[in-house]
């Protein structure tokens, strides 16, 4: 018997044949066979990553009519804010929604947070004598574009008009099947970043991310720390068409303030190891990091950052309780600057209803993320208002679009003041929205957050506050 | 090129390589000795860090028992999965068994981490696990933490125990032999289906191990497990399954460097791909050296 070739698996002596495990298989041929089981594991794994799509539920047919039986009594708080129910504002009809949101893999979590804010407001805007609106939540698998275009696709053949997107409509890759299939899309997470804008049928709905904090922050660092020089730039790898549009919107922002870019990092969605970035980031120095990235990942980078020592002044792009559970004491003097609503000081009335309403039905404080799902759900139910007061159809996408360039003003829980509702302004041009209260804020070591600046977009109304 | 960022990178390349190689061990023990291709590893290495961060956090449980929990839990589970779905598949398989257990442990891995989530991460994804306060410690300009340093001592701690032991113990020789040939085991009287179970028990182990240590450092989330599983692919493939587990574990130091030089030179992002290189780099290269067609290849490089 000649002896089996083990240089695959060690360098020990051969020995006599291996008839392997289960029928008859060399450890050779085991091997190699499992290096092919290993090559296919890997696309495998990538395409299941997250499990399954969620269920669909989808409603039936939409246009039907009936009579109503008036608003709830928080129905009717709520109209005072967000404008009139009733038949003619489309209370007894159904009308097919579609929504492409993260609802697993790492994005999951915030994927429940858009799904419970849209579910809060389909029951508020049916309580205020609205329209049913019948919901098909897909699956987009945390920005997969292959799920993205999928979601797009079952949405379109069952004739949705309106559609509520995530991650910049998955990076760019719905926004084909957006126009095809002619579907009325916001985007209050994602928004449309630099790389989206004027996209047929795509609209987003809160302030450009990452880059439209940028003037206003920087403005705050020239005055109040003038000692900062250097700036680093931590950001999410999408494509260039992501990263290139806020390096440039960064250097635009600092340059006035005789800032320098000394390194833009990249880092891919969902890391947790930032090791080797920090130490990249320790060799260019900076005195700001400028952290352009979501969700977890800014909690673990805090954590390595204070682990490897590096002090530099971090200034982020996103913040919520969850990230700030996983970073712990590492979070503290953490700034962090976007469209931010806070729980604890509702801006206006109809965002206190909503969150001490998502408090009663959730159980747990409201996110900036949910409020931005609920806010923007109520925008669909405007426009169908409009478009059954000029006797159009609902259920046609470029009609209610036709309606949203013809009025792009909408109630908002940002902004207003007791009294008053706030406003949300669309730009018919770029279709993001046109004015919107930015805030930088400092984490304090108590979990508080301080208010050190607030600006508008393109740092408008600037105002220093600590 | 930065001396002190090298310098930076070597001690972040020995930190993450200790970890890589406890990962390698467990897998290539189960591998060597089974032949199964325990994709659920992932599982079983998520299931022990989600459990431990849980029972610390939801339960109320002081941190050491929280841990031992999740460290019973994942390897009950490693031998469960063994017992319950491996073994009855390789014997109904035959010679398909080794694509029928990979597909099956590939759906146990994205059902469990499915279960996690639904059981656990949807109010709160990410758990974390605190023992102690982490500190950074200095050495100059070179930083890392005790807990770097722990999880050093932890995981070549726990590969040379076991080196020691599948050399020094009966127990260790009979997975040894097992390894080698588990008919011939079995005809001199050593039960291969306990060495089986024993393999997934002590690969569970060192999975665990890796899994409380990353908790501590970043926090549980319900999809940890597929990064770490392929890094214990790689490690195993290239330190052998057959090899003494030191030798492995080296394997896994090198990759870990190798993983944080690549950083001197490009970003962060692509340390996931510069490992799959190497393990590309390392299957050519051993088909080549037995390929018939590259012979002449072979020939010209021994002249050179």
């Amino acid at each position: 018997m000649s002896p089996i070739d083990r240089s695959v698996l060690d360098d020990s002596p051969p020995e006599g044949p291996d008839p392997g495990k289960d029928g008859g298989l060399t450890r050779r041929h085991l091997v190699q066979r499992a290096s092919i089981a290993a090559a296919m594991a890997s696309p495998l794994v990538l395409a299941a990553c997250g499990g399954s799509d969620s269920g669909s539920s989808n409603g039936g047919g939409g246009g039907s009519s009936g009579g109503g039986s008036g608003a709830t009594a928080l129905g009717k708080q709520l109209n005072k804010y967000v404008g009139p129910g009733g038949p003619e504002n489309g209370e007894g009809t159904t009308w097919n929604f579609g929504a492409s949101l993260p609802l697993s893999g790492a994005g999951a979590f915030f994927g429940h947070e858009m799904e419970h804010g849209m579910d809060l407001a389909v029951d508020h805007i049916k309580q205020a004598g609205g329209p049913d609106f019948a919901v098909s939540y897909e699956d987009n698998k945390t920005g997969d574009p292959n799920a993205g275009i999928q979601n797009v696709r079952e949405l379109g053949i069952n004739g949705v008009a309106g559609m509520m997107a995530s991650y910049l409509a998955d990076f760019g890759a719905e926004l084909p099947g957006i126009a095809a299939y002619k579907i009325l899309t916001i985007d209050p997470g994602g928004g449309t970043g630099g790389s989206f804008q004027e996209e047929p049928y795509f609209w987003g709905s809160r302030a450009l991310w990452p880059e439209a904090p940028f003037p206003g922050v920087y403005k705050y660092v020239a005055e109040a720390k003038p000692e900062f020089k250097r700036v680093s730039l931590l950001i999410w790898d999408n494509g260039a068409s992501f990263v290139n549009p806020a390096v440039k919107a960064l250097e635009e922002a600092i340059k006035p303030h005789g800032l320098e870019l000394v390194s833009v990092e990249k880092s891919a969605a969902g890391s947790t190891d930032f090791s080797t970035t920090i130490a990249r980031l320790k060799s260019a120095n900076p005195d700001v990091i400028q952290v352009a990235m979501s969700g977890a990942d800014v909690a673990y980078f805090l954590k390595g950052k204070a682990a490897g020592g590096l002090t530099a002044q971090a200034i982020g792009a996103d913040w919520n309780p969850e990230t700030q559970k996983t970073a712990g004491s590492t979070a503290d003097g953490f700034w962090f600057s976007f469209d931010y609503i806070n729980a604890k000081k509702p801006p206006n009335p109809w965002a206190k209803i909503f969150f001490d309403e998502y408090k009663k039905k959730f159980g747990a404080e409201a996110t900036w993320l949910a409020a931005n799902y609920y806010e923007s759900t109520f925008i669909y139910w405007e426009l169908i208002r409009r478009v059954l007061a000029e006797k159009g159809d609902i259920n046609d996408g470029t009609t209610l679009q036709s309606a949203l360039e013809a009025d792009p003003e909408f109630p908002s829980l940002y902004g207003g003041n007791s009294g008053e509702a706030g406003t949300l302004t669309f730009d018919p041009k770029t279709h993001t929205i046109a004015k919107r209260e930015i805030s930088l804020l400092e984490l304090e070591p108590s979990g508080e957050e301080k208010v050190l600046a607030t600006f508008g977009l393109g740092g408008s109304d600037y105002k220093k506050v600590a | 090129m930065d001396l002190h960022q090298f310098i930076q990178l070597t001690v972040n390349g020995l930190i993450n390589g200790s970890t890589y190689a406890l990962l390698g061990v467990g897998f290539a023990l189960i591998l060597g000795v089974t032949g199964r291709f325990h994709f659920a590893y992932a599982f079983t290495y998520t299931l022990t860090g989600y459990l431990a961060a849980v029972a610390a956090s939801s339960w109320g449980l002081p941190v050491i028992p929280a841990m031992l929990i999740g460290l019973l839990v994942g390897i009950v589970m490693g031998v469960l999965i063994e017992v319950g779905v491996y073994r009855p598949l390789a014997a109904k398989a035959g010679t398909n068994s080794l694509l029928v257990i990979f597909v099956a442990s590939l759906g146990i891995t994205i059902a469990g981490q499915s279960a996690i989530t639904l059981i656990w991460g949807l109010n709160a994804q990410a758990r974390t696990l605190e023992a102690f306060k982490i500190s950074t410690w200095h050495l100059g300009s070179i930083n890392f933490t005790n807990l770097d340093v722990l999880t050093v001592v932890v995981a070549w701690a726990c590969t040379l125990a076991f080196s020691a032991f599948l050399r020094f113990s009966s127990h260790g020789r009979q997975i040894k032999a097992v390894r080698a040939n588990p008919e011939m085991a079995q005809a001199v009287g050593i039960d291969s289906r306990a060495i089986y179970r024993v393999a997934f028990a002590i690969g569970s182990i060192f999975a665990g191990v890796a899994a409380i240590l990353y908790t501590l450092k970043y926090a549980a989330v319900p999809d940890m497990g597929q990064r770490p599983v392929f890094y214990a692919l790689v490690v195993a493939f290239i330190g052998g399954t057959a090899r003494a587990p030191w030798k492995v574990g080296l394997t896994g130091l090198g990759l870990g460097l190798i993983e944080s030089w690549s950083g001197n030179w490009v970003s962060a992002q692509w340390s996931s791909t510069i490992v799959f290189a190497v393990l590309l780099i390392y299957l050519t290269w051993q088909s080549l050296k037995s390929a018939a067609w590259a012979r002449p290849i072979r020939v010209l490089a021994q002249q050179s």
